[in-house]
């Protein structure tokens, strides 16, 4: 199996009708690193919570390594949010050994590794960090696992620029061969230099999926210029 | 992988909930010694038959130990049910919950893990309310002189027969198992239910809780009174005919069988919204 992500026909609708995801047929190769590009609304968080197991499809189907979303498929993907999601009454040593006991891909050296590089003492508890330091603590935990996927929702957005190019060089680094990983951001500048492939999202469908070396080769621009082009001209 | 949740339950609960359950045992020894001190001296002191001053500071005091032990009791069985729904929806339905439900296990384990876990501390903290009840029992019955006692625990016994006999006894113990569970598992139902509303989550919990509480109020009254009507003693005015033990027990019955069926509805409605309608922000 070559492919980390199959979905057919799959389609999200919220209560009110509104289809966030719509009749999306997408299969994503294993071993790159994708970016899954779109707007404010495209349908990102949506799709990502979907592969992650946090949604139900309203249709269609969605299999992960060819395993339909379940217990399964999340003891492979290892999933970053876009917001704290650690309890913050725990210390970051309760909260390694808690990876520890339910992933069985989690290197607890790894993760102290990272901690000693970044300078921070595991027996703080989280709520007496800043937030800067929970999400480097978020993003080294979700790092640590040496997962097949890794679903990142907005890692680089609110951050400074030093920021990023750390949490980038982790994530690159981090990143075992053969694993895949899907980066959701709309600061594309900033990645597109990590990035092999790229999803585009547009109003919940699938308006582009290639390699970026093709894209910049057939629009004769980077991936961050047609973006800016493309959802220019949405707005117009 | 339940029981690595179970123990990563007991792990965040158990500061909280023993700290909880040593006050009321704490409450309950406390009051053995203060219940037989103050009730012994106002029974037997003769300083105090003859000073009405002292009398009345004693005897206020001896009041305001019972009510506060009693409030206290109140106090921590609540904080028991409070700390238990917080848990529930913050490592749920919070930001909490993208961890959670990330987890690679079934959301019927999640669940299960939290009924086990809160079942355990509520047959826990009900066993040790009993038991500082009994102690308080205990000093009230020893500040009375051995015959006074004989002839208490004669009339409680005597009563105890009237009213129980070993199928109520029985039914008295299944009703303590059972409903601990359908408490927590109504109160789960409720917060699961309200965190389908898309901004006051909270809100529909309590709202869900009312309503919920209002159509087991109808539906136990129907049950309960409705069933007494229609007892052959109900028109009549004579209750040579009325058996205690015969009422208790059906009532208990009734009771028993509507909260288990309601633990089942409450139990696959919550598996179900976990499984496919989560509402995480």
């Amino acid at each position: 199996m070559n492919e980390i992500l199959t979905c057919y026909g799959l389609t999200k609708r919220y209560s009110n009708g509104f289809p966030a995801i719509d009749n999306i047929t997408l299969n994503l190769n294993a071993g790159r690193i994708i970016g899954l590009l779109g707007p404010n609304g495209s349908g990102k968080t949506t799709l990502i919570k979907m592969i992650c197991g946090l949604l139900t499809p309203t249709a269609g189907s969605l299999y992960v390594a060819g395993l339909p979303v379940g217990p399964q498929t999340k003891a492979i993907i290892s999933y970053l949010p876009d917001q704290t999601y650690l309890n913050d009454w725990m210390t970051v040593h309760q909260i390694i050994d808690y990876f520890a006991d339910f992933y069985a891909d989690f290197d607890v050296m790894r993760a102290y590794e990272m901690l000693t590089g970044l300078q921070i003492d595991p027996n703080n508890r989280l709520k007496t960090m800043s937030k800067g330091t929970r999400e480097k603590v978020q993003l080294i935990l979700v790092m640590s696992r040496r997962a097949r996927f890794y679903v990142l929702d907005e890692p680089i957005a609110g951050v400074d620029p030093a920021a990023r190019d750390y949490i980038l060089s982790t994530i690159v680094s981090n990143v075992d061969p053969g694993a895949t990983v899907l980066i959701s951001t709309h600061l594309i500048s900033d990645i597109e230099h990590v990035l092999h492939e790229a999803v585009f999202l547009q109003q919940g469908r699938v308006a582009l999926y290639d390699a970026v070396e093709n894209i910049r080769k057939r629009e004769g621009k980077s991936v961050d210029e047609l973006f800016r082009e493309v959802y220019r001209c949405l707005g117009n | 992988m339940l029981g690595k949740l179970i123990r990563h339950e007991f792990k965040a609960t158990w500061k909280i909930l023993l700290l909880l359950n040593a006050v009321t045992l704490g409450a309950g020894v406390a009051c053995f010694f203060v219940m037989n001190t103050l009730h012994g001296y106002m029974e037997n002191g003769d300083e105090l038959i003859s000073n009405n001053v002292l009398r009345m500071l004693v005897t206020s005091s001896y009041v305001t130990w019972f009510i506060l032990y009693f409030l206290s009791i109140f106090a921590v069985n609540l904080g028991t049910v409070l700390f238990l729904m917080i848990r529930y929806y913050r490592s749920l339905y919070s930001k909490e919950g993208y961890l959670t439900f990330t987890l690679p296990v079934g959301t019927q384990e999640i669940l299960h893990a939290k009924l086990i876990t809160g079942y355990v501390w509520s047959i826990g903290g009900g066993l040790i309310t009993m038991l500082s009840i009994l102690l308080m029992l205990l000093g009230l019955l020893f500040s009375f002189t051995p015959f006074e006692q004989q002839e208490i625990l004669q009339e409680v016994g005597d009563f105890a027969n009237l009213i129980l006999n070993p199928a109520t006894l029985l039914l008295f113990v299944l009703f303590g198992l059972v409903m601990p569970l359908y408490g927590l598992i109504s109160i789960y139902f409720c917060i699961t239910v309200g965190q389908l509303w898309q901004k006051h989550k909270i809100a529909g919990a309590i709202l869900c809780y009312i309503a919920l509480n209002f159509v087991n109020r109808v539906i136990m009254s129907f049950l309960t009174i409705g069933r007494m009507m229609l007892l052959p003693f109900a028109f009549s005015d004579d209750l040579s005919d009325f058996r205690f033990s015969s009422y208790y027990n059906g009532t208990l019955i009734t009771t028993l069988l509507f909260s288990v069926i309601s633990c089942a509805v409450f139990y696959f409605v919550i598996r179900y919204i976990n499984a496919n309608k989560v509402n995480l922000d």
